[in-house]
């Protein structure tokens, strides 16, 4: 098969000219070259086969992905790499892992879910990682890889620290949005990223030919202004000359590649597949595209070098590897979340000088934050505005509501990027940057688009420390703006409380003064963890005290705003306001209500909640969320089961109702929880 | 030699049965040929071969046994094959 590059003639490609030359360099190459290529193909495949024969027994949990067939681009790409560099990878990841340099006896250990795997058991085949190699994880969602590879490089590229990101995936991911979204967002940015896509023909049992609709998924680079090559990746020396220019290219500033290598699936798509929707034919014909073979008899059959020390190497990690002690299942609850800003105590605040906005006051952590550590970066759509236009007129938007305003000035444009409209893509590009080194503050608008990027929020950023057994944390913020009462309907309103707190892993956060905002703020972005910061739309205009130094106020602990005797009325983010209100008009009726904020919905404060329930007997849970399965419900299931003996009435909760949230202002003005509602629930009580 | 046993397919555990074989005892066999058929959680299945041999049979048709019980072999020679069967 011919090498093919799209565009044939493209500006991109004549740029890079620098990178044909070390192409030609290449050709031919070395024997050594070679040798070393087939000693990792070797270890590749030997350690497949055994995996392929140890599942077929029966001991090994879940299934497997085999990598047979694909050898050579996990060699051939790999070979180009050094330890720091970053590589992300999908369910059929051992490849990638071998030629990564990870350990083989705890990849196996991890493959059955051994406490000494590299993973501690958490992972197992399909997120297996090792970060240590710069392996930032195989991902069990199809395209799942791809936008953290494009965000790992994208912290290479802002830190300037010479590393490259290879993100690989299969031809069925080449149809993923994210895909197309990643590869925008690094040709724009111009990121040291190759992006190789091993097209196998099938995606499971989808026949490429019929769910692609290009026969070189190479060719889309064209779409993005990227070099775009097609390899033989059954051929070692193809594969590596190929990866030899795009990774030149990448740390030589020029951009990303889509590097596609076509291969075979010698096996099933999992171990065990009956491939019964696999003409047999094409079966037999995959078998005979053996890279492993290929590159044999082109080197000469006595030529397969170490193939002795490998497969002892091998013997040694699946004697061992699977004698691994369990994991004790009393740490199931283990490395969801990464120490509280490593330990370190929140710094106090000093005397609030001042009244601001709550605005002003995410904007003034904002700017502490980024002017106290380089490594803050902002990134989101319109954050600055103008983008590259220069003059007055960039940065002249500086966010939706401003929040972001005078950052791009005060920081450059490598740390306050606008994007794209391409929420997974930035989330997840955001992600990867926080696996690489940078602490991301990502302004997302709106909570109602965080739908498009649930799996970047969900299955990436929560999920990763806890699945990689602790390896690494995510430095990640995500602010959003929620609340109804605007009249922005439906859309553009969503709180998602309770599909954030629902997320094992993330933090979250709904501050309601504008002392609670930048305090919390602050510590989120100390935070080593993932925290959705939220704030209402309703409370950017209220003004309030703020002490001008930096300083933090600690997640996780809800505060007593208003202190009463004779019931606790819980509130989240603006809804305070509204139990402020209440309590106030209670006080005329005799009734002493105490107001707990919230602040932390997850981790959420039991303790501070339950005491003051304990104590006053009543409890009434404020929210806005639709009210079935909302986050009113948790709380109010949290203070029942601790404080059912103290209780005197069933507790009560006040929260949006059922429906998405109406335009008409008679209509949403109904669906939002009123302070007259939490008078209503409260007289019930007496 | 290589053993033949009953393989795990997928994330079911429990038993499988030995439906049929498709070789006969000594049989040539080619990598990717089918070997037997086999039944897991009520789907039927072809099991091929992961090696070039000849085949012994050790298991009737109609087992139904643990995942990972041994059925048989594939010998790499003839005579390998005929001292399996101790003939
Ligand atoms: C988002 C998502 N959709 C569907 C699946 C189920 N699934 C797992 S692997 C796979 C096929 C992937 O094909 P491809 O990307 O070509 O990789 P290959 O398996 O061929 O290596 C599918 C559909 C999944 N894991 N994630």
């Amino acid at each position: 098969m011919e090498t093919a590059t799209h565009p044939p003639a493209a500006p991109a490609a004549a740029q890079a000219g620098a990178a044909a030359q070390a192409a030609a360099d290449t050709s031919g190459l070395d024997r050594e070259v070679l040798l070393a290529g087939l000693e990792m193909m070797v270890r590749i495949r030997s350690f497949e086969d055994r995996v392929q024969r140890e599942f077929a027994r029966g001991e090994m949990p879940g299934f497997v992905h085999t990598y047979h067939g694909a050898e050579a681009v996990a060699a051939g790409v790999c070979a180009h790499l050094s330890e720091d560099d970053l590589i992300t990878s999908t369910h059929r990841g051992h490849g990638h892992c071998i030629a990564k340099g990870c350990d083989l006896e705890a990849m196996v250990a991890e493959l059955y879910g051994r406490e000494t795997g590299l993973c501690a058991g958490r992972g197992g085949s399909m997120h297996i990682a090792d970060f240590s190699r710069g392996m930032l994880g195989a991902n069990a969602i199809v395209g799942g890889g791809i936008a953290l590879a494009t965000g790992a490089a994208l912290a290479a590229d802002t830190l300037g620290d010479g590393r490259v990101a290879v993100a690989f995936f299969g031809d069925g991911a080449a149809n993923q949005g994210v895909l197309h979204e990643s590869l925008n967002l690094a040709a724009i940015w111009r990121l040291p990223v190759v992006y190789v896509c091993e097209n196998n023909g099938w995606a499971e049992s989808t026949p490429a030919g019929y769910a692609t609709s290009v026969v070189d998924v190479s060719s889309r680079a064209v779409a993005y202004g990227i070099v775009g090559v097609t390899v033989a990746g059954d051929d070692f020396e193809a594969v590596y000359t190929a990866a030899c220019d795009a990774v030149y290219r990448a740390r030589a500033g020029e951009g990303p590649t889509l590097l596609e290598a076509k291969v075979a699936r010698i096996r099933g798509h999992y171990i065990g597949d009956p491939q019964q929707y696999r003409p047999r034919a094409e079966r037999q014909e995959a078998r005979r595209r053996d890279p492993v073979a290929r590159l044999v008899e082109q080197l000469g059959t006595e030529a397969a070098p170490g193939r002795d020390a490998v497969a002892s190497e091998i013997d040694a990690a699946f004697e061992r590897g699977p004698r691994g002690a369990w994991p004790d299942p009393g740490t199931v609850e283990r490395d969801v979340y990464a120490p509280a800003a490593s330990q370190r105590a929140p710094v106090a605040a000093p005397p609030a000088d001042r009244e601001i906005t709550f605005l002003e006051a995410v904007h003034e952590a904002l700017r502490a934050a980024m002017a106290a550590d380089d490594s803050v970066v902002v990134l989101g759509e319109d954050i600055s505005g103008g983008g590259g236009l220069g003059g007055p007129h960039e940065g002249a938007m500086g966010g939706t509501f401003g929040a972001t305003r005078g950052l791009l000035e005060a920081f450059g444009p490598q740390r306050v990027r606008d994007t794209p409209i391409s929420e997974a893509g930035f989330v997840g590009a955001a992600t990867g940057a926080a696996l690489a080194g940078l602490r991301p503050v990502v302004d997302l608008m709106w909570a109602s688009f965080a739908p498009l990027c649930f799996d970047q929020i969900f299955n990436q950023a929560a999920k990763m420390r806890y699945m990689f057994g602790g390896q690494t944390a995510v430095p990640l913020v995500l602010r959003m703006a929620v609340g109804a009462g605007l009249r922005a309907a439906g859309q553009h309103s969503d709180t998602l409380y309770t599909a954030f707190a629902g997320m094992p892993g993330l933090k979250v956060v709904a501050p309601s003064t504008p002392a609670d905002a930048k305090g919390l703020l602050l510590r989120a972005i100390a935070d080593d963890n993932p925290v959705v910061f939220l704030e209402h739309m309703g409370l950017y205009r209220t003004t309030g005290p703020v002490a001008a130094a930096p300083y933090e106020v600690a997640l996780g602990a809800a505060a007593c705003v208003r202190p009463g005797d004779d019931v606790s009325l819980v509130a989240v983010g603006e809804c305070t306001l509204r139990a402020l209100d209440a309590a106030e008009q209670l006080a005329g009726e005799g009734v002493s209500a105490e107001v707990i904020d919230v602040r932390s919905i997850a981790p959420l404060d039991a303790e501070t909640i339950c005491a003051s329930v304990a104590r006053t007997g009543r409890a009434v849970v404020v929210e806005e969320s639709p009210r079935r399965c909302g986050l009113a419900a948790e709380i109010a299931a949290v203070i029942s089961e601790n404080t059912f003996a103290a209780l005197s009435h069933p507790v009560a909760r006040v929260t949006a109702a059922n429906s998405p949230v109406p335009f008409s202002p008679p209509l949403e003005d109904a669906w939002l929880p009123t302070a007259a509602d939490i008078l209503s629930a409260v007289r019930a009580m007496a | 030699m290589l053993e033949l046993i009953l393989p795990k397919t997928g994330i079911y555990e429990g038993d499988v049965t030995l439906i049929e074989w498709l070789v006969a005892e000594g049989g040539e066999v080619a990598i990717g040929d089918p070997l037997f058929l086999m039944e897991s959680e009520k789907i039927e299945m072809e099991i091929e071969s992961d090696t070039d041999g000849w085949l012994h049979r050790e298991a009737e048709a109609g087992l139904e046994a643990p995942i990972g019980t041994r059925i048989g072999a594939i010998a790499e020679t003839p005579d390998e094959r005929a001292a399996l069967c101790g003939n």
